[in-house]
């Protein structure tokens, strides 16, 4: 199916508008009683066809449940998803089923969607044999072909997950993902188990099917320099709320909300000559049972004034396409 | 050997039994760690820098021989201790920190049980004064409310804050040296800048000697003095961290640092990843580990393992063709 048939450009593959997930929480010890906290509070993005939006933030910003309510994995309390055209939220069964068929994901743990006792082959097959896609024959040759596309050796189908190291088992994950030819593949943290030489063969992979298949990535993952890779468009969360967010190459040329920042300063350079610069960052990322008040991000913000603790920012676009939600960014920008 | 090393280790091996008699896993490592100092060992998994690490604390699981020519930790000779023995050299003159801290935490009992105990297996401390000591020691790797953290179980606390407990527990014997394998790994880059700095503040102040292991040769590049490459259980290169970062001589180095430098840079050209997976341990090819995935490789490379030789001043590498 070529994209063109299908609404082209002017419609979004994946439309997210307001999302919005919360978990039911016990307080401490009983003091709080039972409330809600938001894991993830009124995200919206949207992805084209035959790209990819890298969300990216730190354990806790809300990254992984986001990508968990697009798949219905996690039930959203507000907001809309429309996929394919279709708004899931009011389609129902209907909406689950195009879901289930046509978007997938994959895992930080390979071995966490691979059956241990199923070969390879019948892992990588079973999709096809789910929604009945092909004849027996024409179902071999896909398992074929999907083997070659993410290079695995040609015996794989008939050998056992446990035989292979955790870059080939993300391979076959990946194999599984694109049996039944999805247009959306949800990838949360897809390398950060990996050594560095590994993960640059599997980011190299996931573009490579891209340009051949044309699918679409929803990119999950902490490290900023990773998502940089493989995404057209960034956001970066920060508990529960999209801070930062536009196309990947202005965002990086000069990143303007100071948790970008600071979390761009905490990538190591290679070089031992290049001074490691400061810590911008100190302590952890707070509870979501006890937000800041005003700017979430306030507690931890080297640029923080008495506006941010009484004030959320909105997010608010910049130049080169850049939404930022900072009181202070065009202030930061002269300094 | 110079005077001063608090550990000198000289062609360390580690041998298991395989189906055809005994097999080497790491095959002659050797280097030294100096008060102060810290020596880097990196590789990617499957390359025998944790394992190196174990038998340096006689660690290695059972089915192991560990054999040196030298193993000594400050004066004492390692290879010839008893295990009764080794228990006295473990947290006092050496101690270790892993990359998951739930796996030297207990998890029912509190985070304060354990870093007395911790503490009352090395002094003869009552229980109010180790207990002021444990706080103190929580405070000394920047725990946020060590008070209330001390009462708390593992289960409460944060990934960051566990490894900074598991780091005080380390501390608690002040040892001479700090084994710490992949310490950051996972962790955030935020957090992993913050334990880093904090490893660093403490051996400065405690004046220790650091053996660093970790696949990740960015944070190598500013934590290290001096590195250790490995791959396939043998050392292809070893010297001076600049020389090693700036001038890299073997070809293993040198790819996986130029993929290095394309993953870490801020824009999405094209990476050039080294083709093929690192070889297991128990199934090494007969030459050189590295030359079924090496651009460089010739037949003799396919037979002969090369030895380590000095290439430059403070640099070694074993490479048949490293001058070509």
């Amino acid at each position: 199916m070529s994209a063109v048939l299908q609404g082209g450009p002017a419609e979004p593959l994946l439309g997210v508008d307001g999302l919005v997930v919360s978990f039911g929480a016990r307080g401490h010890a009983g003091r709080r009683g039972r409330r809600s906290i938001k894991a993830v509070d009124h995200v919206s993005f949207s992805i084209g066809r035959s790209s990819t939006l890298g969300l990216v933030g730190e354990s806790g910003s809300g990254k992984s449940t986001t990508g968990r309510a697009i798949l219905q994995l996690v039930a959203a309390e507000a907001g809309t998803v429309v996929f394919e055209g279709v708004d899931l939220g009011s389609a129902g069964a209907e909406g689950r089923r195009l879901l289930r068929r046509r978007a997938q994901m994959v895992f930080q743990n390979p071995l966490g969607s691979l059956n241990a006792r199923l070969k390879v082959g019948r892992s990588i097959r079973e999709p096809l044999d789910i929604h009945k896609i092909g004849t027996p024959a024409a179902r071999r040759a896909r398992v074929a072909e999907l083997v070659d596309l993410v290079g695995l050796p040609d015996d794989a189908p008939e050998r056992f997950p446990h035989e292979f190291s955790g870059g080939q088992q993300q391979r076959i994950a990946l194999a599984r993902a694109l049996a039944a030819r999805p247009s959306l593949i949800v990838c949360d943290e897809p390398v950060a188990s990996l050594d560095m030489s590994i993960q640059a063969q599997i980011l190299e992979l996931l573009r490579s099917v891209q340009r051949e298949t044309g699918v679409s990535y929803l990119f999950i993952a902490h490290d900023l320099h990773v998502v940089r890779k493989v995404s057209h468009e960034t956001a970066v969360m920060y508990l529960g709320r999209i801070v930062e967010q536009g196309p990947s190459h202005s965002l990086f040329a000069s990143p303007r909300h100071p948790y970008t920042k600071a979390l761009l300063s905490a990538v190591p350079s290679p070089d031992p000559a290049v001074a490691s610069r400061r810590v911008m960052l100190r302590g952890e990322i707070p509870s979501p049972m006890d937000l800041p008040s005003g700017c979430r991000f306030r507690t931890r913000c080297p640029s923080a004034r008495e506006r941010c603790a009484l004030e959320e920012p909105a997010l608010e676009t910049t130049d080169g396409g850049v939404a930022v939600a900072c009181h202070f960014w065009r202030e930061l920008e002269e300094q | 050997m110079t005077e001063s090393s608090l550990l000198s280790v000289k062609e360390l091996r580690v041998l298991h039994a395989g189906p055809y008699g005994e097999e080497a896993l790491v095959h002659g490592v050797s280097f030294e760690v100096s008060p102060r100092q810290t020596v880097a060992i990196v590789g990617e998994s499957g390359s025998g820098k944790s394992l190196s690490a174990l038998a340096i604390m006689r660690l290695t699981g059972p089915g192991m021989r560990v054999t040196a020519e030298t193993l000594r930790i400050g004066t004492v000779d390692v290879l010839s201790l008893r295990e009764s023995e080794l228990r006295d050299i473990r947290g006092e003159r050496i101690a270790i920190v892993f990359q998951n801290p739930m796996s030297s935490l207990n998890p029912v009992l509190s985070v304060g049980h354990q870093l007395t105990q911790a503490i009352r297996a090395h002094e003869r401390l009552d229980r109010r004064r180790a207990r002021e000591r444990a706080v103190e020691l929580l405070a000394l790797v920047e725990v946020p409310e060590p008070h209330r953290r001390f009462e708390q179980y593992p289960f409460e606390l944060s990934g960051g804050t566990l490894q900074r407990v598991t780091i005080a527990m380390a501390l608690s014997a002040q040892p001479d040296l700090l084994i710490a394998d992949e310490p950051t790994t996972a962790l955030d880059a935020t957090l992993q800048a913050q334990i880093m700095e904090l490893l660093k503040k403490r051996q400065g102040d405690l004046g220790m000697g650091l053996l660093l292991i970790s696949h990740d040769l960015a944070v190598v590049a500013h934590a290290a003095d001096e590195v250790v490459v490995m791959y396939g259980g043998r050392v292809v290169e070893h010297g001076d961290v600049r020389s090693v970062f700036h001038g890299p001589l073997h070809p293993y180095t040198r790819a996986l640092l130029a993929t290095v430098k394309e993953m870490s840079s801020d824009d999405d050209g094209e990476l050039h990843p080294i083709p093929g997976l690192p070889p297991r341990l128990d199934r090494l090819p007969v030459g050189c580990p590295f030359a079924p995935r090496c651009p460089m490789a010739v037949e003799r490379c396919r037979v002969e393992p090369p030895s380590l030789d000095a290439a430059r001043e403070g640099h070694e590498v074993a490479c048949h063709r490293w001058d070509e």
